[in-house]
């Protein structure tokens, strides 16, 4: 059953690049807007209004920037082409329909799920510390974006904004690093020691 | 002057609703230690009534109650500044906040837990326009190295309901 869930779960995400990043529909621009809507509802319902707010703001510097290189382009007529705004366009919705499916898809497997799935004891152990370290991590951007948007550091600097934006990446980087080493350490700790009771 | 004005600053998400009797205006050179029992909301207030006012008028530095999270972005901001960042937590607290040349205002959210007084004197807190500390440390008598000193007290009536008080009290002088 655990299997089944799993191989649909990425039979869907392997159709959503096919079809809207890398196949027929992603050009258009109306499917990909209603496919935001659809998994921004979903989104919503399962992590509640705030957190598909979060996950907004968290692509938003993302897709403000494609827009702005879009305008810049297009503003610059680079390369001769006009359709630079509209590939922009396209680009901030394709991309954040990537996170969000992605996101969803990966958030739907459970700790059971991977329980159940035919792995070898390795691969397992793997798959449960990647799902840890994921839901451990993915709250903490939103504070590292808080604490770097309030540092004083890099104000007055052309590329703050980018500044900031790479301290909550490195930041991330740190803190996926010493998560991943806590819950190995804690996987092959409880492995070892814990017994089911009989 | 650091100024919050009185009136009623609801945070929804949180379920509080601050209630600031009269005007907070202090002048540079102030203490504003936040004084309150755990659960009161001194730390919701700092991050979403106090900051976001202060943040637009004023450069800031904010030494958050969750160090363990926050020296990570420490050590980011430090690297890509091409500096060295130190291992221990009073030493690179020390030197993000040399690194950040702000002056004005230092926030400070239980961070006296994380350090000795030696290490907290070390910081020299004397040399900023503003310093607003949230501690359940004892209440010192003066500061010799700030001149105004003042309370901001956090009153729960009910826990059940999302008001909650605040009251201004000048320390020092008297």
């Amino acid at each position: 059953m655990a299997g089944l869930k799993v191989l649909t779960i990425f039979v869907q995400l392997t159709a959503f690049f096919g079809l809207f990043v890398f196949g027929p529909w992603y050009g258009r621009m109306e499917l990909q807007a209603a496919l935001l809507a659809v998994l921004l509802a979903a989104t919503a319902w399962r992590g509640g209004l705030r957190s598909a707010w979060r996950s907004l703001l968290f692509v938003l510097p993302f897709v403000l920037s494609l827009l702005a290189f879009g305008l810049a382009f297009q503003w610059a007529g680079l390369m001769g082409r006009t359709d630079w705004l509209h590939d922009s366009l396209l680009k901030a919705l394709v991309f954040p329909n990537s996170f969000l499916i992605v996101k969803l898809g990966l958030e739907s497997i459970t700790f059971r799920d991977i329980m159940g799935l035919p792995l070898r004891p390795g691969a397992r152990r793997y798959a449960i510390v990647l799902k840890a370290v994921m839901e451990k991590c993915t709250p903490l951007l939103h504070r590292y974006r808080f604490f770097m948007d309030l540092t004083p550091h890099f104000a007055g600097r052309r590329s703050g904004r980018f500044l900031r934006l790479c301290g909550v990446i490195v930041a991330a980087y740190i803190s996926i690093y010493q998560q991943t080493e806590k819950t190995l350490e804690l996987f092959d700790h409880r492995t070892r020691h814990l017994r089911k009771e009989p | 002057m650091l100024e919050l004005a009185a009136g009623t600053y609801p945070v929804p998400h949180a379920g509080l609703r601050y209630e600031l009797a009269r005007d907070l205006r202090l002048p540079r050179g102030s203490w504003l230690r936040l004084r309150g029992e755990n659960g009161a909301g001194k730390t919701t207030f700092l991050e979403h009534v106090l900051i976001p006012h202060l943040k637009e008028r004023h450069c800031l530095l904010y030494l958050a109650q969750d160090m363990d999270l926050q020296q990570n972005t420490m050590r980011a901001t430090l690297a890509l500044m091409g500096l060295e960042a130190p291992q221990g937590l009073a030493d690179l607290a020390s030197a993000w906040i040399e690194a950040g040349g702000c002056q004005e205002v230092v926030i400070l959210d239980e961070f006296d837990k994380y350090l000795t007084a030696p290490q907290l004197d070390a910081l020299d807190l004397g040399r900023f326009g503003w310093v607003v500390q949230v501690s359940h440390l004892e209440r010192p008598g003066v500061r010799p190295d700030l001149p105004g000193g003042f309370e901001l007290s956090f009153v729960r009536p009910d826990a059940g309901r999302p008001e909650v008080h605040l009251g201004l009290e000048r320390l020092w002088p008297a």
